[in-house]
């Protein structure tokens, strides 16, 4: 069993088709990364990962199960890491992380991991609202991969972080993903991240996927040198 | 499951600095503080020009100053004495309530004879009111102040300035009974005249500025959820989206419920000001103030449950209001003004109609308006129960009940789909 399938998904705000029949299928123990321009629909489609939102066609089935039918079970086989997302200002690194892991029901293995993860130490006992932008974000990457997920959804998991903080968060899902062979779906802006970080690929815009592969494929089609290259020749530049 | 979620909402919500300033600390001091100041109201009660009026009147001294000087003086400052044929108390009282008189004087034996040696004499008047309303118990307070200066009058009529001038401008003592629906309270009027704003209005205000907080709180529970975008990671956690809104409505109410208690606290303070304002003493602005206790203005265990029960219930119906306006709100910002656009309309109409007027004086189209709205019962609930009306203060308990019955229906239909996520209303400021 596949443990994401994504089928023919359409996603309308009012008027506004945001996604338009975008499909694609995530093997176990791999990486998939979601790549595209502002507002090509990678967020839209991560949230309806997320049983966030609810799709207006098609369907997403996580480990067997629907996302329209049964997003409580999505949600016990998934953790999600959204783009931007804040912490609970007042609750200290270790009361967060014991929250998580309380509603997860991962007990104190769960939680150690989570401090592991994190590599945060002593700040831990201090409140989320004396973290830097980047401690925040690994503490809510350790959340996301202490509960050891069958599929992490980690929306531009490194953006707006310093190198320092950037290559950490990297390696800890890379780490994740080996360690525990589940998997993990990422979007993002940088295309070295992705290289480092995807075995395969898949390029959105206007709510379609217009091209997947793995990065080496990618080169290999579109006569390019970096994935950067691939993406102007795709999307076309400003 | 429910644990870690509540023990977060708790926290974040009590280290929120504007929560615990509004929810616990303002009740402590604003409610001793509505005390005291009734009680200073109560020992300085102004008397006001008296108005002209028909008043009943009993002679148990039968002397000629009794009989006919007093009642003289009385037509020459506007009053028309009606001779009461009764034998006590009560009967004269039902008397008195037959021909809608709103006072009764009684000149008691051995009146004329203290009068005509310049002692202060002493006069009894028993107040009937109709209603606790302004209008109502100003023109009472008119009549005593005519009273005491048709008494001051017939002193210098009599006995110019042969006598001491105390005498002369205090020639009588007031010992007054007021009786409203067949509850007594001995105390002057301008004493219950001070007070009964502070009773009848101020208390229901700031019980209603503390249930209001709740919705304020639970708003900004959501708002902030949206706001410091931790929404979407806690709608993709394992649990389902009612226990998510329990969570939020519980973590509320366990502040609302501090809220209470700090309510309860400010209001015994407050209920002890008021009950022992009234020690007995003479001699205070020429009347004589007797025990307040076991009157109908004192708070009593009845009106205290009900002021409990509409203030705990005003919370959680707010609170309820305050997840759907949250719900629909992009921000912090947003929610709170959205608080105020919706709450301060439901609150300060019925209020304000309430005050000035009665729910019998309006046009049905504005009454029915107002007992739709669920706050108007909030305050009819403590005005029925301070009255004792306490199947119209279960009546208005109910009303609010069945209101947050539905609101939470409301919000849970929201806490279900992604109407979080997408409902957005916003308040920008436009630019320039």
């Amino acid at each position: 069993m596949k443990p994401v399938i994504v089928k023919d998904l359409h996603k309308s705000f009012g008027d506004k088709e945001v996604l338009k029949g975008v499909s694609f299928e995530v093997e176990e123990g791999e990486i998939f990364g979601l790549v595209g321009p502002n507002g090509a629909g990678k967020t839209t489609t991560l949230r309806i990962l997320a049983t966030i939102l609810k799709p207006s066609r098609g369907d997403v089935w996580i480990m067997g199960y629907s996302v329209k039918d049964n997003p409580e079970k999505v949600r016990e086989n998934i953790s999600y890491l959204p783009e931007d997302a804040g912490v609970y200002k007042h609750l200290t690194g270790f009361e967060f992380l014991r929250m998580i892991s309380e509603i997860y029901g991962v007990g104190r293995d769960g939680f150690d991991r989570g401090v592991e993860v994190c590599g945060l130490g002593e700040a831990l006992s201090n409140p989320l609202s004396s973290y830097s932008r980047g401690m925040k974000r690994r503490i809510l990457l350790a959340s996301a991969l202490m509960i050891q997920p069958k599929v992490a959804i980690l929306d531009e998991p490194t953006s707006g972080l310093d190198v320092r903080h950037a290559v950490y968060i990297r390696k800890m899902i890379k780490k994740h993903v080996r360690d525990s062979g589940s998997s993990a779906i990422i979007s993002s802006h940088n295309m070295l991240e992705v290289e480092y970080l995807c075995d395969r690929i898949a390029f959105i815009d206007d709510g379609r996927i217009i091209a997947e592969g793995r990065s080496s494929e990618l080169k290999q089609i579109y006569n390019a040198e970096n994935l950067e290259e691939v993406f102007t020749k795709i999307i076309g530049g400003v | 499951m429910l644990k870690p979620l509540l023990r977060k909402e708790v926290k974040e919500l009590l280290m929120e600095r504007s929560i615990l300033i509004g929810i616990i600390i303002v009740p402590l001091i604003m409610f001793p503080l509505i005390g005291a100041l009734t009680s200073f109201g109560m020992r300085s009660a102004i008397t006001y020009v008296a108005g002209v009026q028909e008043i009943g009147f009993i002679d148990q001294d039968n002397t000629d100053l009794s009989g006919k000087l007093l009642p003289n003086m009385l037509r020459d400052n506007g009053l028309k004495p009606i001779s009461l044929d009764c034998h006590d108390r009560s009967e004269c009282t039902r008397i008195a309530e037959d021909m809608n008189l709103k006072l009764v004087v009684i000149v008691p034996s051995g009146f004329s004879e203290n009068f005509t040696s310049g002692l202060r004499s002493k006069v009894e008047t028993i107040y009937i009111l109709r209603s606790l309303s302004f209008s109502e118990i100003t023109a009472c307070e008119k009549l005593s102040s005519t009273l005491m200066e048709s008494l001051k009058s017939l002193a210098e009529k009599l006995h110019g300035g042969k006598l001491n001038l105390e005498f002369l401008k205090h020639p009588a003592d007031e010992r007054s009974t007021i009786i409203y629906l067949g509850r007594v309270l001995r105390a002057p009027i301008e004493a219950l005249a001070s007070m009964l704003p502070t009773i009848i209005f101020g208390l229901p205000l700031v019980a209603m500025m503390t249930a209001s907080y709740a919705s304020s709180i639970s708003a900004t529970s959501i708002a902030l959820e949206k706001e410091s975008k931790t929404l979407e990671l806690l709608l993709s956690l394992p649990v389902r989206r009612f226990m998510i809104l329990l969570s939020k409505l519980l973590g509320t109410l366990i502040i609302v419920v501090l809220g209470t208690i700090s309510f309860m606290i400010g209001f015994a303070i407050y209920g002890l000001m008021i009950t022992s304002a009234f020690i007995p003493e003479t001699n205070v602005s020429g009347v004589i103030q007797t025990s307040f206790t076991g009157s109908f203005i004192t708070p009593s265990p009845i009106f205290m449950a009900v002021v409990l029960a509409s203030i705990f219930l005003g919370m959680i119906m707010t609170t309820c209001l305050g997840i759907l306006i949250g719900v629909l709100c992009a921000d912090v910002r947003s929610s709170q003004q959205l608080v105020g656009a919706v709450v301060m309309p439901l609150t300060i109409f019925p209020f304000f109609i309430l005050v000035f007027s009665s729910m019998e004086n309006l046009p049905i189209g504005v009454k029915l308006a107002l007992l739709l709205d669920p706050y108007t019962h909030f305050f009819l609930a403590i005005m029925k129960g301070f009255i004792g009306d306490l199947a119209s203060a279960a009546f208005s308990l109910a009303v609010m009940v069945g209101a947050t019955v539905a609101m939470l229906a409301i919000g849970s239909w929201l806490f279900m789909g992604e109407r979080l996520i997408t409902m957005r209303i916003g308040f920008k400021r436009k630019s320039i």
